[in-house]
């Protein structure tokens, strides 16, 4: 077996796509779009496969142990890995989707503090992360949690010592160089710059979930009047 | 045959009284955690008294006093922690099914050891609000029935009455569990176990560990000897219930049923799925400590255990 695929318990295998990372980077495009093919063909194996976990450079394929165990399938995947090149990629060239973001201190307890704490004015803090296009890696954590990287290098910043209590739903956040949305209102150790109006994830939705990893998205600066039109919610 | 609906009211509930069924499959790809009973053992004997199918849902009661009146009469089964039942003033047993007449009264006093009971009822719940395919109730997602809320008095139950089939009315003694006593966890070593040294791994295994007070159905935080893993920043990875996260204070966590979908601290491993359900029922300050196993060993187990329910 590959140090790349582990069987972790009964019934699920986790498969590392590290040797997939092409640069120096923690994480590349490619190592992402790797992941992304896999699932995609995984999909198409009519496997008894419950679901497929992927996070930001590993995959968590959860089998159903009444029909089948994992290690039955190591050989096939182990192929996979090998024999994948970059060339016969899903195609990932969907439009870039625009978050419409509000960035007030009035929904936003960390905005003021990270600008000064950055050196920036609130205006500048603003421009750098709405100049930018991130990529949508993985969703987890909380349902419909996007993780989105990276955030320009003067935006980065590390986690509270101590996680709010409750951080309200649509906060727009900062941990290291990600940026993430919280879907529902709960604890949270992100910083808070912004809040989006819309609904991320929504259990009675036919998209259950807005984003999906592989995604491109931009943010965009709106004022009240806008984020009020768009559903938002002023009150934590 | 004619079903009839029967209804009951819910009279005294604790803190996490709760309708739940053997989970969410299937979305934990978009971040919603598979949750579910706490002690799928007691809950699929609970349904299997009354002739339940095994993901029927059940009231999952949490150690606190239990009052629910029936207005027609109806089969209960309950299974779990141990509870001093009451049925219409009679007392009855745990692990057993037994009658409740209309009118009458079905109270469970305060748990003297587990956490968790199941209270199953022939026929099965109804007319209860499903979400992503589950009645699982999670309050931190706000799924499931009443969006996760959990029950409260005055609450209104129902269920579909139908012809009882005979079957054993008690749990063998044999299968009827203990949560009072010292647990070994059986785990699977994988990740980061070979990041200790020999000394650590021994001191792990060696070391008696407590369950914090922090804990809950994300996840049990143990206390006891700090164990030093030099910690990298890494990226976040996808969990499963029983990994065993060592964060940076050297206090080991076991993710439950309701664990976050991907997290970043180091891996020691993953806990037996049979041993998970004895591991729910244990309460804050009771002791446990680690096994070493492997993955045939585990496969081996879990079928054993599943076969209780399906024998061929």
């Amino acid at each position: 077996m590959t140090p790349y695929i582990r069987q972790i318990n009964e019934s699920a295998l986790h498969i590392d796509f590290a040797l997939f990372n092409s640069d120096s980077d923690e994480l590349s495009q490619s190592c992402t779009d790797a992941l992304l093919n896999f699932t995609h063909w995984l999909k198409q194996q009519n496997w008894p496969v419950i679901e497929i976990v992927p996070a930001y450079r590993s995959a968590l394929v959860q089998f159903d142990f009444a029909r089948a165990k994992p290690q039955q399938f190591i050989a096939a995947i182990e192929q996979w890995l090998t024999n994948y090149s970059s060339v016969d990629q899903v195609s990932t060239n969907e439009p870039v989707l625009t978050l419409p973001c509000l960035y007030s201190e009035r929904v936003a307890p960390d905005l003021i503090r990270l600008a000064q704490a950055k050196g920036l004015s609130t205006a500048e803090l603003i421009q750098l992360h709405i100049s930018r296009s991130y990529r949508v890696f993985c969703i987890g954590f909380s349902p419909g949690f996007p993780y989105l990287g990276w955030v320009a290098p003067q935006l980065a910043s590390p986690r509270l010592a101590r996680p709010r209590i409750h951080v309200a739903a649509g906060s727009v956040g900062i941990a290291d160089r990600q940026t993430g949305i919280y879907p529902q209102a709960g604890p949270g150790g992100w910083n808070i710059i912004g809040r989006c109006p819309l609904q991320l994830f929504n259990a009675e939705r036919a998209q259950k979930c807005l984003l999906k990893p592989g995604q491109h998205v931009r943010f965009e600066a709106i004022d009240e009047a806008r984020f009020i039109e768009l559903g938002g919610q002023l009150e934590s | 045959m004619k079903a009839e609906t029967a209804s009951l009211s819910i009279e005294k509930a604790g803190l996490h009284c709760s309708i739940q069924d053997l989970g969410r499959r299937g979305w934990l790809h978009l971040g919603v955690s598979v949750g579910g009973v706490a002690d799928e053992h007691a809950a699929r004997w609970a349904n299997a008294l009354v002739a339940n199918s095994a993901d029927s849902p059940v009231l999952q009661l949490c150690m606190a006093n239990f009052k629910l009146r029936a207005h027609s009469d109806c089969v209960v089964a309950v299974c779990g922690a141990e509870y001093d039942i009451k049925a219409g003033g009679r007392n009855e047993q745990n692990w057993s099914r037994f009658n409740l007449a209309a009118g009458e009264q079905l109270s469970l006093s305060p748990a003297r050891s587990g956490l968790y009971s199941y209270v199953a009822f022939a026929g099965g719940l109804q007319k209860l609000a499903p979400s992503l395919g589950s009645y699982a109730m999670n309050e931190r997602e706000g799924l499931g029935h009443k969006q996760g809320k959990a029950l409260t008095k005055g609450d209104l139950l129902f269920i579909q009455r139908k012809q009882q089939r005979q079957s054993r009315s008690s749990v063998h003694p044999s299968a009827q569990a203990r949560y009072d006593t010292a647990l070994a966890l059986r785990f699977i070593p994988n990740f980061d176990w070979q990041q200790l040294n020999p000394a650590q791994q021994q001191e792990f295994l060696q070391s008696e560990w407590r369950i914090g007070a922090q804990s809950n159905q994300m996840g049990l935080r143990l206390e006891g000897q700090k164990l030093e893993l030099a910690q990298r920043p890494r990226l976040s990875a996808p969990l499963s219930p029983g990994c065993i996260q060592l964060p940076p204070e050297g206090q080991p966590i076991v993710l439950m049923k309701q664990h976050q979908s991907i997290g970043g601290y180091p891996l020691l491993g993953c806990v037996y799925r049979c041993d998970l359900e004895a591991l729910g029922q244990r309460r804050p300050g009771q002791k446990l400590h680690f096994k070493l196993g492997n993955i045939e060993m585990a496969q081996a187990s879990y079928q054993r255990w599943l076969g209780q329910w399906n024998p061929n």
